[in-house]
């Protein structure tokens, strides 16, 4: 789909004095293949990927599967660990909020939620970065600097609170609906401790439903590290992308909405099937 | 109509209200707007802070950022706009077909949509806008044609739901064509559930036209969108932090108002969905 787009990509990578000289331009075309009409390029770039060869980028020369390899780790690490605490806030946040419905604990949550799912990531990730590193000098502005964990602080906060706030609406719709159930007024009535009744009977039931939605949103959590990447300055796959874009390094960019693409359906897949795991009433034949 | 006004909620009410102060500004923007949003750039003021003569303080053209604000309402909102449309438009219809046809074309329509949800909405508009490259246009294909898929799913559950309902099969009776049993039968009994979604997903093409414009890959500079002002805005967070600050919060009581409207919509409207 990429390939169908206007601006001669050999063009925008060659060094402009090289762009007077027809026989340079003509190499640089044949190099990359974008001498050949586009079926063939096509069925060229299916082969290697299923070689999982994703080609050479226009920009930088290097290997697509080089610029993944060495943009990888930043991305990754964000995403894990905004996914372990965001999820662990999220859930008891929600959790809390659904024991003492109509709490203050409660409304304070529901607000904190409501405006964490309405606030633009980038925004949230500019307030906080204004707040701790130019107001307090608490936490380091952007960057990986030394790789110490300190760099990695905001821009996980940042990707993760959308997350706690979708999180914790959840738990407490869940929570609520499970806390009407039969089995949980059985419970009551023997007598089991409330301790026992709100963890073992409850939280169990509640979590099935919250494990789903945690883990779609862990995809979209990969997704916006493209954002959130741009605003802390990492270098991370999303930067690459975005810097790919702007000089219309496609072979770049191909590999990096790949590499996105898949994640997104084994996190997606794996869901499904922790999901059947855990309810025993799901089957897929 | 009675009912109606008995079951309005406090979101609801909040969430219009949000949303009609940012309809105004963006109605009234070039009545209220203190200075031209393009033109009065002016580099002696340049990184004015708030007060005086710029309330809300300049940026570093020196454009006066309240002005540019009111303008970037007008934009957000269109775009939201046009873009809920086109989407409305192609999953309510995709919706419709494959929930009352069902079969193949069911089956056709459902792998579509399954497809497309397999990549993320902002990875798939990126990957559209790096390849008809970036301006406004080119924004309402991208996201116009990504986000329809919740519309489809929740029109063709709904379609295959009321499908069934004995008004259908009486109407089916007396001889209505499939064109009258969708248009008078099955549309109107769903169109809650489609509100809802629409108003959901105006508030969340507002927040994806602003994240590809702060990446620098939607509305291009010197239009006052609120994604290029905090965009711009990023290299003067040390000095000038209201130069994102104000649009954020604009952006925020936007996007605020419509999932409030949404979430109170759908407690109104949406007879599955009951608040808990």
């Amino acid at each position: 789909m990429l390939n169908i787009l206007p601006g001669d990509a050999a063009l925008l990578a060659g060094d402009p004095r090289a762009a007077q000289n027809p026989e340079i331009m003509d190499a640089m075309r044949a190099r990359w293949g974008l001498d050949q009409p586009i079926h063939i390029r096509y069925a060229t770039y299916i082969t290697n990927l299923i070689r999982g060869d994703l080609g050479i980028s226009y920009r930088t020369g290097n290997t697509v599967n080089r610029l993944i390899v060495l943009n990888f780790p930043p991305t990754i690490r964000i995403v894990i660990l905004s996914f372990i605490f965001s999820t662990i806030l999220g859930i008891s946040l929600g959790f809390i909020a659904a024991v003492k419905h109509g709490s203050a604990a409660d409304i304070g949550s529901m607000i904190f939620s409501i405006f964490g799912i309405s606030a633009p990531r980038f925004w949230i990730g500019l307030m906080l970065m204004y707040y701790f590193a130019v107001n307090l000098r608490l936490l380091p502005a952007s960057g990986l600097g030394d790789g110490s964990i300190s760099y990695l602080i905001l821009p996980s906060v940042t990707l993760g609170i959308p997350l706690i706030a979708l999180l914790a609406r959840t738990t407490r719709a869940s929570v609520l609906d499970v806390m009407k159930e039969d089995y949980v007024r059985t419970a009551r009535s023997k007598g089991l401790s409330e301790r026992t009744v709100k963890f073992k009977h409850i939280f169990r039931n509640a979590l099935i439903s919250i494990i789903t939605i945690a883990g779609l949103q862990l995809g979209t959590l990969l997704a916006t590290t493209v954002i959130v990447e741009e605003v802390f300055s990492l270098p991370g796959l999303g930067r690459l992308i975005i810097r790919s874009i702007h000089r219309r390094d496609i072979p770049a960019v191909q590999g990096v909405i790949f590499v996105f693409a898949l994640g997104f359906i084994i996190i997606n897949l794996s869901v499904d099937l922790l999901y059947a795991y855990l309810d025993p009433q799901i089957k897929y034949d | 109509m009675k009912g109606f006004f008995k079951k309005l909620n406090l979101q609801l009410i909040i969430g219009t209200i949000l949303v009609l102060i940012v309809a105004l500004a963006a109605i009234f923007a070039p009545y209220i707007a203190p200075f031209d949003p393009i033109k009065d750039a002016n580099l002696l003021f340049s990184l004015e802070a708030p007060g005086g003569e710029f309330i809300l303080g300049t940026d570093v053209q020196g454009r006066d950022i309240f002005s540019r604000i009111l303008f970037g309402a007008r934009l957000s909102l269109m775009i939201g706009i046009i873009t809920q449309s086109i989407n409305t438009l192609i999953g309510t219809t995709l919706g419709l077909i494959a929930g009352f046809a069902g079969g193949k074309i069911d089956a056709l329509i459902v792998n579509l949509t399954n497809m497309m949800l397999s990549i993320p909405a902002l990875i798939l508009a990126l990957a559209i806008i790096s390849a008809i490259g970036p301006n406004i246009i080119n924004i309402f294909i991208a996201l116009g044609f990504t986000m329809w898929t919740w519309t489809c799913r929740v029109t063709r559950a709904q379609t295959m739901a009321v499908k069934e309902k004995t008004y259908v099969e009486s109407a089916r009776a007396l001889g209505s064509s499939r064109i009258r049993i969708i248009f008078r039968h099955i549309l109107p009994n769903i169109l809650g559930p489609i509100v809802v979604i629409a108003t959901l997903g105006t508030a969340s093409a507002i927040l994806m036209e602003a994240s590809l414009s702060f990446l620098g890959v939607g509305v291009q500079p010197p239009n006052p969108s609120w994604g290029v002002m905090m965009s711009r805005g990023r290299e003067h967070l040390w000095t000038a932090p209201w130069y994102i600050i104000y649009p954020g919060i604009a952006l925020v009581i936007t996007v605020l108002g419509l999932n409030l409207m949404g979430d109170g919509l759908r407690d109104i409207l949406d007879p599955h969905y009951k608040t808990k």
